[in-house]
């Protein structure tokens, strides 16, 4: 695992519930969680790193409206995470528990798990849960 | 297959339409050495941590090896899965491309999808890196 740059520990606080998976290749590697009690809140699980005892994943809290404009491909996932300023950084072991978990400024995240700029959403690429949510959410706003 | 790992699952798995069959070429991701005894492993089996809940749903696929019908779609698939988690992603599927063939005793394998991936679920007894060259890096 890299190592992390003033990384404070932390407790995340919410309480989440799976939805989908947004991009998946043999597991998931970006998901999409929804708070059990705070109304509009989600948060994406994007996965950073690994090594034999963890898998780590970055945690960020958004709206369903910055959901939007990144299905509508106004905003990157790059833009979402600095847009997000603070991510929770969790390790999850094997039994799939939390080992770890601390909270970053995203410009001290390793360089190596942040997206590129120019990972936009496309549905082509994405999962079709991500697809299905996207025209729930739309029709969710519009009305 | 590993019989222990499917009869815990209550769906049928694999799908019905999943067959023994012969495919001339077939491309994976693996590591940089063609030996590395995880480059043929289910995610299930090399990496059951890189899941965020136990759901049956995701075991059958995950019991799955993924291949690609062309070196095209292995790439481009990689750039994608790139591109989305950043540089860190050779972490996981692996860091080359390998080529081979897979015979029709060495398992079942799906459908390709449109993106030509599909997945292929071993036999036990199947023994891939015999088979299976790295022809470049990802």
């Amino acid at each position: 695992m890299k190592k992390l740059k003033n990384a404070q520990h932390a407790e995340p606080g919410f309480h989440a519930v799976k939805m989908g998976d947004l991009l998946y290749f043999e597991g998931p590697l970006i998901s999409l969680f929804a708070d059990k009690h705070k109304p509009d809140t989600y948060y994406l699980y994007k996965w950073a790193d690994r090594d034999n005892r963890a898998n780590r994943w970055l945690v960020f809290r958004l709206s369903s409206r910055e959901l939007l404009l990144f299905f509508s491909a106004e905003v990157s996932l790059l833009e979402l995470l600095h847009n997000a300023r603070c991510v929770w950084v969790m390790d999850m072991n094997s039994s799939l528990e939390i080992a770890g978990v601390v909270s970053s400024r995203v410009p001290d995240l390793p360089a190596e798990y942040l997206p590129s700029a120019w990972a936009y959403y496309n549905e082509a690429e994405y999962t079709m849960f991500a697809s299905v949510f996207r025209r729930t959410l739309e029709k969710a706003l519009v009305s | 297959m590993y019989q222990k790992d499917y009869d815990q699952l209550n769906e049928l798995c694999p799908p019905a339409d999943y067959k023994a069959t012969k495919i001339d070429s077939a491309f994976r991701w693996v590591s940089d050495r063609i030996g590395d005894r995880n480059n043929f492993r289910s995610q299930y089996h090399k990496n059951p941590g890189r899941f965020l809940i136990r759901e049956e749903r995701e075991k059958c696929e995950a019991l799955a090896l993924s291949f690609f019908a062309t070196m095209q779609a292995a790439q481009k698939q990689f750039r994608i899965l790139k591109t989305h988690l950043g540089t860190n992603v050779y972490r996981t599927p692996g860091t080359r491309l390998a080529a081979g063939y897979l015979s029709a005793s060495d398992g079942l394998s799906g459908p390709p999808d449109p993106h030509g991936h599909f997945n292929h679920h071993p036999f036990e007894t199947a023994c891939y890196a015999e088979r299976f060259k790295i022809i470049d890096t990802l």
